[in-house]
């Protein structure tokens, strides 16, 4: 535990938020040598408004199109200096990285830039009032997907899989002490680096506040996500899932999948093994990019 | 108060005229006020494994000497303490059945 925490207690996001949780996570990590950047999500909440901040290092509040293009200037800047010793962390949430920022970020990483992008995947647009990103699940309730939603999510995980990252890696609230090592390692290399972080979000999935972090650990033992790492042309699998089936409970404890039919389970069960079995084939091979 | 507050408060002294957009306070809410349940921990249950301090959102838990401490003036009541827990060793009652103190 640091002396000084570099995220402030007194923040007003809800009562048993991931994205919080990630950020204080994240700064115990990387500690004060760090420059952070959130677009217009959850996260500004840490950002602050006017005079005020959440931060206590240097931050950044960007537009939501292009985080991954300040996060550049920034990390160029730091070259010049000879300032290679900060990390430059990028902190977006789904929107802002699979849909409205995704042109950016590919720049960002084509560039090479030194740089830590974390997603927080909550599965909506939460800050503006829950409505369905690209990154929202198969069948899930949003304000603008009432009866679920009829598309499957996007998968960046495999799109980013034919980008030149330095390093690459899901990670999960349910398990901090992995999320940590997964970014000290990304913190460590000399290029572009990409954190995909499942965040259920008691507000917009609708589960109770103290079960956020049971929720994560039941979409990574479901097989709901995924947990893997990709360094060096390689990929890693972290953790196996343990039954499929279990789906059926992560749905379950969650209002957000109450009218989902069988169908669409079946198809949401049938999906996330379809990801894990390209996930195993893909790690038999060591040459990617 | 923070320590990370008072920090900022004592760097501002010393700070010459800021010009532009530049946060200059650190957000300290009162996000205690939100509560409607307190956690507490059984000092003889805990076995000080940290694990709640690790998963609580708002880093109201600490180690310290004496045992871990919840900022009551910071935790928002979410339970996930409560839950995460492995020894079962925080209770969790009403706000209620706490006298109302100036924290
Ligand atoms: C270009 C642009 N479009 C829309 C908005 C409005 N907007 C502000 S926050 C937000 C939600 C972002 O969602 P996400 O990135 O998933 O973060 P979350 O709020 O879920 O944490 C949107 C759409 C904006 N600020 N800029
Ligand atoms: S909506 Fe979700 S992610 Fe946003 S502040 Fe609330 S709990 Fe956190
Ligand atoms: S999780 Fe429970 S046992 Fe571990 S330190 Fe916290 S209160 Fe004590
Ligand atoms: S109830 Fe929530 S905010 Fe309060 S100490 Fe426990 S985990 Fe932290
Ligand atoms: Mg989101």
């Amino acid at each position: 535990m640091p002396e000084l925490d570099l995220l402030s207690k007194g923040l007003t996001t809800c009562q048993g938020c991931p994205m919080e949780l990630i950020g204080r996570a994240a700064l115990d990590t990387l500690g004060p040598r760090t420059i952070t950047m959130t677009p217009p999500s959850c996260s500004a909440i840490l950002t602050g408004s006017g005079d005020e901040t959440g931060w206590g290092i240097p931050s950044v509040q960007t537009v939501l199109m292009s985080l991954p293009a300040f996060a550049s200037g920034v990390s160029e800047a730091l070259k010049i200096r000879g300032m290679d010793d900060v990390t430059v962390m990028g902190f977006a949430g789904d929107g802002g990285t699979f849909d409205i920022g995704l042109q950016s970020l590919s720049g960002a990483i084509e560039r090479g830039h030194k740089a830590v992008f974390i997603c927080y995947n909550n599965e909506a647009y939460m800050n503006t009032g829950n409505q369905r990103s690209s990154a929202t699940t198969l069948g899930a309730s949003t304000k603008t997907t009432p009866t679920g939603k009829k598309e499957s999510a996007k998968n960046i995980d495999f799109m980013l899989l034919h980008t030149p990252l330095a390093y690459q890696a899901t990670a999960s609230v349910g398990n901090i002490p992995d999320f940590k090592r997964k970014l000290k390692k990304a913190s460590e290399k000399d290029g572009p680096c990409f954190i995909h972080v499942l965040a259920p979000c008691p507000s917009g999935w609708k589960f109770p506040t103290s079960q956020t972090i049971e929720v994560a650990k039941l979409a990574v033992k479901s097989g709901a996500w995924l947990q893997f790492e990709r360094e060096n042309g390689k990929i890693t699998i972290n953790q196996k899932p343990a039954d499929f089936a279990l789906i059926n409970d992560y749905l379950d404890a969650q209002k957000r999948f109450g009218r989902v039919t069988a169908e669409i389970r079946e198809r949401i069960i049938a999906e996330a093994k379809g990801r894990y079995e390209t996930l195993c084939r893909l790690a038999e091979l060591d040459c990617l990019v | 108060m923070q320590k990370l507050v008072q920090q900022r408060m004592k760097m501002l002294e010393t700070l010459p005229t800021i010009i532009g957009p530049v946060s200059v306070k650190i957000s300290d809410v009162h996000t205690g006020a939100w509560r409607y349940r307190r956690p507490v921990i059984r000092r003889d249950d805990c076995i000080r494994c940290g694990i709640c301090a690790t998963y609580c959102p708002c880093g109201a838990i600490e180690k310290a000497e004496e045992g871990m401490v919840i900022d009551y003036t910071y935790c928002k009541g979410c339970g996930i303490c409560t839950v995460e827990c492995p020894k079962k060793a925080i209770d969790f009652p009403e706000e209620s059945t706490f006298r109302k103190e100036g924290e």
